[in-house]
């Protein structure tokens, strides 16, 4: 297992290095000169010339790459003398807008997207895997076909619509919600935290519970057709234990293994659920940033993003070898 | 007779992954060496593991050999590849255990049996529906087969048509690799008969693969006995199954179930007493058995 | 399970353990129900072995699972199958029962064991685990007497160091392993009848050779009546008293294996015997034809079994 996990990790490692450089490469070519729209409005040529130098512009690529990756590291001064700004390892920059150091606004809002990420989590498990089942073992009945067809909204309604649709009727409409604040903490005010952030997950679990639906039910119904399934029943098994042992059981690896892939790429900010509900979280962070071409914003966002996952990849892939007996046998 | 197909010294390693680093082989067939004459019926038999299939595909160079040689016609092929492979291909053909799992379902019959000659190039010459018909017919099949899927039939007529194929580039050696397996007994006995009645119109040689003693002691004329790989007995069929030398050979034989001869000694003394007598009642035959 | 006691189990010398009468088993078919079932009557004895012998299509498995209640959803089952118990000792008909009744049968009362028993067994959970849950089940074991008990058959069917196999899971065996654990798990409630459908089919003949002495040796020591299928007409002739042979979801011949083996009277039967390669003897039996196989309609299937 460790040869493994450490084979896994080195290579995790490299390709978070790509990532790095690769988005490096994207930012340095593609955008405007940065300084250009740090200095805003009113602007001299000298006042772009210092900025340019403060960041680090007029250097080489590959020094300003190396600059980036010790400041990642290690921490990085940004200009000379006096007026030198030092930013402490992991240094993600400072933004052009605000001037803020990145990391800490990442910080600020990583909680809220954390409380969205999993709160839709839970109830997109919770209902896709139990309808999923549902829908497998009564095969074909109403429940079945029900199951199916809400999956199908689910999957083919745009969540920005439903997101803009359940405030409308929700809050604006029968008003039984208020509009959502994401600034409320669980412990100051847990009903208000709780209506704030349901329709965000009720937004996110849609989507992804309706395909998780789909899977588990496709997952369970190939394992029903097993032949274990029918020594199970041959051994006068309980319809309980059954289902537990034998039909939901085996059919978690591929759910565990997606859900650990959704949940990290959900957790690198979920976009339009919060830009549409105004939760301040990272993804609304990330949506702003492009709006304004943010440059340090956006980079230290898709490296969290890529980050999340890769790691995410990572734990799937070690969770799958304890799920599957025979996998892990094999390792 | 000269043989046809010759291998020597054939090895097959497969990597195992090993704990950590060090990669481990497994030989699943070590030092294999046999050779099947026109004419000739030549069983490998073996148990699970024996690498009895693989030293068969290795035979037929559906896979490489790690080393050993493979000789068709007295010309090496081991390291061949392309046309001068294929022409090897049109030598020697391969029938499957599983008739459904080796024809394509979504193509006809005719498709199915013409395959190997338009792989190879060669186009028939009194037009394929033509040969088609011949072969089927020939293999105990209604013609107006050709038109039908492999769904459309029972195991043992999905068999045959595996045979149609195989014969349909004219080879001089018949690879069977457990081909009769997983028939039914009496369908088991019309396919081997209608393999032997093929070896003696054409002069087939044949390389069988099997692990049903009782089903080679019927058609072979040489049998390969091996185990994990290597080949622990060989000779002719008589030599093998009724003056076995080695422990494993002996293990075998006794361990096949058999009808008790006491028992078959007299439904043979009744049949041919009885050999000229109108067949028995129609209906089931209940009797007491307490 | 403790130290071994012969049983007559709960059929008495003579007395039938599992009567059935008039089995029809049928599935939903294109154009109505297909019969796979036509009519099947016969019994089996505590302590003895019936043979049920045919080729594909026959039926034999299907009768089986219609005994256990294992039918696949829209098959139906009618005629009669009466199970001697405890709760009715002059015979409980199981194809009226109720699902609950049957649920607490199984595992309990009668057993099955398949034919592939890698697919069989769970490979998710440990070997021990799925020995033993049939007797928590029926039996209310707890965890530890449970495990236990695992090692304990484990170690009658034969599987070496019981103790620290009985943690392993199934891939870690070998395919006599797994089907040694197939018996296991079907014994640990001793239940009256046992049923076999194609055991040894997928195993190499040495190991066959040891399961079958295995099943023969359990079958003396728990006084179990059992169903053998197969499609092995040598393999039968070994293990079953009683042989009956199916074509196609009809009965054609039904007698002691003696009898059946010597003097066969249906045509059927002769050429099933005269089909079967002799292992002693490379004479090949002489009503082997060539010759052509009718097509048949398309549109119609085989009934189960294999290819």
């Amino acid at each position: 297992m460790i040869p493994y996990l450490l084979r896994r990790s080195g290579a995790s490692v490299l390709v978070l290095f790509g990532i790095t450089l690769l988005t490096f490469v994207v930012f340095f070519a593609l955008s405007p000169d940065p300084a250009v729209t740090i200095c805003g409005k009113t602007c001299t040529p000298d006042r772009i010339e210092t900025i340019r130098g403060v960041l680090g512009l007029d250097q080489p690529f590959l020094t300003q790459y190396g600059h980036f990756l010790q400041g990642l590291f290690v921490g990085r001064r940004y200009g000379v003398g006096e007026n030198a700004v030092q930013c402490a390892a992991p240094c993600l920059g400072f933004s052009f807008q605000t001037n803020q150091p990145v990391l800490q606004m990442i910080a600020a809002r990583l909680p809220q997207t954390v409380t969205v990420a999993v709160g839709a989590a839970v109830l997109w498990l919770l209902v896709g895997v139990s309808g999923g089942l549902l829908g497998a073992i009564k095969r074909g009945t109403v429940w079945d076909k029900g199951a199916m067809l809400t999956a199908l909204g689910g999957i083919s309604l745009p969540n920005y619509f439903l997101a803009l649709l359940l405030q409308y009727v929700l809050v604006v409409r029968l008003q039984v919600l208020p509009f959502p604040d994401s600034s409320i903490g669980l412990t100051q005010d847990p009903v208000g935290w709780f209506e704030s952030y349901l329709m965000p997950w009720i937004v996110l679990a849609f989507g992804y519970a309706s395909l998780y639906l789909r899977l588990t039910r496709d997952t369970v119904l190939d394992t029903l057709s097993e032949n274990y399934v029918r020594t199970g029943r041959a051994k006068g098994l309980p319809r309980g234990l059954l289902l537990r042992r034998y039909a939901l059981r085996p059919s978690m690896a591929p759910v565990v293994t997606l859900f650990g892939m959704d949940f990290a790429g959900l957790l690198a900010g979920a976009l339009i659920a919060e830009t549409v509900f105004g939760i301040n979280g990272v993804g609304k962070l990330a949506a702003d940033s492009i709006a304004t071409n943010d440059q340090p914003v956006i980079m230290a966002v898709t490296l969290l993003a890529a980050l999340l996952v890769v790691v995410g990849n990572m734990v799937v892939d070690v969770v799958y070898t304890l799920l599957d007996p025979r996998v892990r046998i094999s390792q | 007779m000269n043989a046809l197909l010759q291998v020597e010294h054939l090895v097959k390693e497969f990597a195992v992954s090993g704990q950590g680093l060090r990669r481990q082989t497994l030989r699943a067939v070590d030092d294999v060496s046999f050779s099947v004459s026109p004419g000739e019926t030549v069983a490998v038999v073996g148990e699970s593991g024996s690498g009895k299939s693989t030293s068969a595909r290795l035979a037929v160079r559906l896979l490489d050999a790690t080393s050993g040689t493979v000789s068709f016609a007295g010309e090496d092929i081991t390291g061949l590849s392309g046309r001068r492979l294929n022409r090897f291909r049109g030598g020697v053909q391969v029938v499957f255990q599983d008739p459904f799992s080796s024809l394509n379902p979504k193509h006809t019959v005719h498709d199915i049996v013409t395959a190997p000659l338009r792989y190879q190039g060669r186009a028939p010459r009194r037009g394929s529906r033509s040969l088609v018909g011949d072969l089927l017919e020939r293999v105990g099949l209604d013609p107006a087969a050709m038109d039908r899927y492999p769904s459309q039939f029972s195991g043992g007529q999905a068999q045959r048509i595996g045979i149609a194929r195989a014969l349909a580039v004219d080879p001089q050696i018949l690879v069977c690799d457990e081909a009769v397996s997983a028939l039914d007994v009496s369908v088991q006995a019309q396919v081997l008969k209608l393999l032997a009645d093929l070896q003696l119109e054409r002069g087939l040689g044949f390389l069988f693969i099997a692990h049903d003693l009782a089903v080679v002691r019927q058609i072979a004329d040489t049998v390969l006995v091996m185990q994990q790989g290597r080949v622990v007995e060989r000779g002719t069929r008589d030599e093998v199954f009724d003056r076995p030398r080695h422990d494993y050979t002996k293990t075998l034989l006794d361990a096949v179930p058999r009808i008790n001869p006491e028992w078959e000694a007299r439904r043979r003394a009744g049949r041919s007493a009885s050999a000229a007598r109108q067949d028995g009642p129609a209906h089931p035959t209940e009797r007491t058995s307490r | 399970m403790t130290a071994p006691t012969t049983r007559p189990g709960s059929g008495t010398a003579g007395v039938p353990l599992l009567e059935v009468r008039d089995l029809q088993v049928g599935v939903p078919g294109r154009d109505g129900p297909l019969a796979l079932v036509h009519g099947l009557s016969f019994a089996v004895d505590a302590g003895r072995t019936l043979g049920i012998v045919g080729e594909s299509g026959s039926g034999k498995s299907m009768t089986s699972l219609a005994i256990m209640g294992l039918l696949p959803p829209g098959a139906t089952a009618s005629g009669s199958v009466r199970l001697r118990t405890q709760r009715h000792p002059e015979g409980e008909e199981l194809l009226s029962a109720g699902a609950g009744r049957l649920r607490g049968l199984r595992g309990d009362r009668m057993a099955m064991i398949f034919q592939d028993p890698l697919s069989c067994l769970n490979p998710y959970y440990r070997v021990g685990v799925q020995v033993a849950e049939a007797h928590r089940v029926h039996r209310g074991s707890s965890r530890r007497q449970a495990r236990a008990l695992a090692v304990d058959v484990l170690g009658r069917v034969g599987i070496p160091r019981p103790h620290q196999r009985v943690d392993d899971y199934p891939y870690q065996f070998s395919g006599g392993m797994r089907q040694r654990i197939m018996i296991a798990m079907s014994l640990v409630c001793e239940p009256d009848l046992l049923i076999a459908d194609e055991p040894t089919t997928a195993l190499d003949v040495t190991v066959q050779a040891q399961i079958l002495a295995l099943l023969s040796d359990l079958q003396r020591e728990f006084g179990t009546g059992m169903i053998y299928i197969t499609h092995d007409l040598a393999v039968v002739s070994q293990v079953a008293e009683d042989i009956l042979v199916l074509r196609e979801g009809r009965p054609v011949e039904h007698g002691p294996a003696e009898q059946i083996f010597s003097d066969p009277q249906q045509d059927y039967t002769r050429e099933l015997l005269d089909a079967v390669p002799r292992i002693d003897d490379p004479v090949p039996a002489p009503h082997l034809q060539g010759g052509t196989t009718p097509l048949r309609p398309p549109g119609t299937s085989w009934g189960g079994g294999t290819p």
